[in-house]
């Protein structure tokens, strides 16, 4: 088994979907080198990277720097409630 | 042609003491200033409501206040904002709501309708572009919200009237009543239903059909396309779930509201959140008027299988227990119902949560304020300070989801210890004593909303320095404050400049950036010229005993933090740095003399 790839599945929520491609809907997969991080699944899906960002891992909080495992369940939430990013995003 | 645009210069004074009606023209400076909404009613309360009355006193005012924005044809321009001198806060109070009603005041070619005195018997204001009628409501007093709107279309014989009215709970002046209107939006905070209540006045409805002039129509539908063609980019989780669906992510950063804000994880928060709403229980997204975001959700859940579908074809939830139906015409659970009524009281039934919003709803109570209470109840209970003696023998408990439906009927109807916990969460406990006052929740009597500010720095502002309490909209700062004045949905993308542009679109006024900031800044500093008024000081801006406690992943906050949050915030708007008093500068730069004399406040 080469392990120089990693397959994981992630879901994006809340002010996240925007970034979510088209038309997916749930969890779905992605392949990456192995030594991958959270961040390096951020900057996949083009969230800016000062963007806050929560990170879950099979149901537990991770954090950018940590590298990804074969299998993982991530889900990244926007800490904000459903747009109320925009609503606090002052002048 | 008129050059008058975002307005029609008409305010509505009904005096229902004297069952009289009169419309005053304030003049086209009078909308350049104030904005509409808050502005306009911090204005109106500090020009007739005498100093220091209680709320329920017939000279306190209830204006019903659209703003300049409200009903032009552009996304979240479907917003009003409602206020008086709060039942719950005794200060300040203030609350806003989308859907139909606040266009449709503005349709009917009227900015602003301001309520005085009280009436002998229960009535209802029927308006239209040509008349103003005061209507026995004797008939509908005691009926739920949705009764009430199906009884006065049916009566008036037309089904595109739009009602704004005080279910039972502001009949029964519970302290944190609310005002809905179309049944499933509602000017939720601060108690302003109990004070519709107080003055015999059980509805108002309108109907309306003339489109408000506007300065530059082709920018709105430049923008209104905007929104809709960039859905997916800009507003797709509110398109697709509403507010709501980040609730695990802040379950995993500590920060979810749980018992009474105890703690900052609650097991099973997937099972309540909106993702469990839109998979389990949601028949429908609602929009507001001229908005295509759509970010209402709409719940049906059947007490029994009958093979009910949706409109789609799908079949409707059927509660497993056979214990609740769940109607759709009171719409569905935000966020904060999906918090106040969850997580913070230990609940993670998401039949049981649907059926208390919609109790909630239907009777006319503010969500927030009546979990909220309940929450600090079931703490007070679960110490031994709050007993079966003290409740008639009714349990008060977390994660008692069918206890909650019992007691949030209770008080509405301010039925056995319903009339205790009817008073708001800060009253009781200062009835009740015996130390619980050391877990309440409040800001000036204001149960705070469900965003830990532990958790979230940027909410620590909003809940201490926002004039109606413990308040998360950021309504305090320059975005939402000019918001909440013109009648703009907070939830829209929309960024300064476009805001900007829209203003002047609709008003053809030429405002700058830093017009608006003025206009914003007018709105809060008038608010708080009439709490400094009602006696509300720069001690009552802080936060509760309970947030200086450590959640397990956040630290407290420190009286060293909450006094620099205050002292910035007041220095920032012009006033006092320690008493928070507005300077006389500030007051002239804002051009609000006139009102700060209406404060009967030395400035500083």
């Amino acid at each position: 088994v080469t392990a120089d790839r990693v397959h994981v599945r992630v879901e994006l929520f809340a002010d996240l979907r925007q970034y979510a491609p088209q038309g997916v809907n749930g969890s779905h997969e992605l392949e990456l080198p192995a030594g991958s991080t959270m961040l390096d699944i951020i900057e996949h899906f083009g969230i800016p990277t000062d963007y806050e960002v929560t990170i879950g891992r099979n149901g537990e909080q991770a954090h950018r720097e940590d590298v990804v495992a074969d299998g993982d369940e991530i889900m990244l939430f926007s800490p904000m409630e459903g747009g109320s990013l925009a609503s606090l995003t002052e002048a | 042609m008129s050059d008058r645009f975002g307005f029609w210069n008409k305010i509505l004074h009904v005096d229902l003491t004297s069952q009289t009606t009169t419309i005053e023209e304030p003049g086209d400076e009078f909308f350049r200033l104030y904005g509409g909404g808050r502005g306009m009613i911090a204005h109106y309360l500090l020009k007739h409501a005498p100093a220091g009355i209680d709320a329920y006193d017939p000279q306190n005012v209830l204006v019903f206040a659209p703003g300049v924005m409200t009903g032009a044809p552009v996304p979240g321009a479907g917003r009003h904002t409602v206020g008086a001198k709060s039942p719950l806060t005794n200060a300040y109070g203030e609350a806003e709501a989308g859907g139909f009603w606040g266009a449709e005041v503005k349709r009917a070619g009227w900015d602003g309708i301001v309520v005085h005195g009280k009436a002998e018997k229960p009535v209802y204001v029927w308006m239209t572009e040509d008349t103003v009628e005061i209507r026995d409501a004797s008939h509908l007093w005691g009926l739920e919200t949705g009764p009430v709107e199906e009884a006065i279309r049916e009566e008036l014989d037309d089904q595109r009237i739009r009602v704004a009215q005080c279910g039972p709970a502001g009949e029964n002046l519970v302290r944190f009543a609310n005002i809905c209107n179309d049944l499933n939006e509602f000017a939720g905070r601060t108690g302003l239903g109990a004070v519709m209540g107080s003055k015999n006045l059980k509805a108002i409805a309108v109907r309306g059909g003339t489109p408000v002039p506007l300065a530059d129509k082709s920018k709105l539908t430049e923008v209104a396309k905007w929104v809709s063609g960039t859905m997916m980019e800009n507003h797709r989780a509110f398109h697709e779930y509403g507010t709501g669906a980040a609730m695990q992510g802040k379950n995993l950063d500590g920060g979810m509201p749980t018992l009474n804000y105890r703690l900052g994880e609650f097991e099973g928060i997937e099972k309540i959140d909106a993702i469990a709403v839109a998979n389990e229980v949601r028949i429908d997204m609602g929009a507001c008027y001229a908005c295509s975001v759509r970010c209402k959700k709409v719940v049906q859940i059947e007490q029994f299988d009958e093979g009910k579908t949706t409109k789609k074809g799908e079949p409707v939830a059927v509660d497993p227990l056979n214990r609740y139906s769940v109607d759709p015409k009171y719409g569905g659970p935000e966020y904060e119902s999906l918090g106040a009524l969850g997580p913070s009281l230990g609940i993670d039934d998401l039949i049981a949560v649907c059926k208390s919003n919609e109790a909630c709803n239907r009777l006319g109570m503010d969500t927030i304020s009546a979990g909220a209470t309940l929450a600090w109840a079931m703490e007070a209970w679960e110490k031994g300070i709050l007993t079966a003696e003290d409740t008639g023998g009714v349990e008060i408990k977390f994660h008692d989801a069918d206890g909650v439906i019992t007691l949030l009927d209770m008080i509405a109807r301010r039925e056995g210890i319903g009339d205790k916990l009817a008073e708001g969460s800060l009253r009781m406990s200062q009835e009740l004593g015996r130390g619980s006052d050391e877990f309440l929740t409040t800001v000036k009597g204001l149960e705070l909303a469900m965003h830990d500010p532990r958790h979230m720095e940027r909410m620590r502002e909003s809940y201490i320095m926002a004039p109606t309490g413990g308040d998360h909209m950021q309504q305090q700062g320059p975005r939402n404050g000019l918001r909440n004045s013109v009648g703009l949905c907070h939830f829209l993308a929309y960024n300064d400049e476009v805001t900007l542009d829209l203003l002047n679109a609709i008003t053809g006024w030429g405002m700058t950036q830093e017009d608006a900031l003025v206009m914003a800044r007018r709105g809060i500093t008038l608010a708080r010229l009439f709490n400094l008024r009602e006696g509300i000081t720069a001690d009552d801006d802080t936060l509760p005993q309970r947030f200086r406690e450590p959640l397990p992943k956040h630290s407290g906050i420190d009286l060293e933090e909450i006094m620099s949050i205050r002292s910035n915030y007041y220095v920032n708007q012009g006033w006092d740095p320690t008493t928070g008093v507005p300077t006389e500068e500030t007051v002239k730069a804002l051009g609000i003399e006139d009102d700060a004399k209406g404060a009967e406040l030395a400035l500083a």
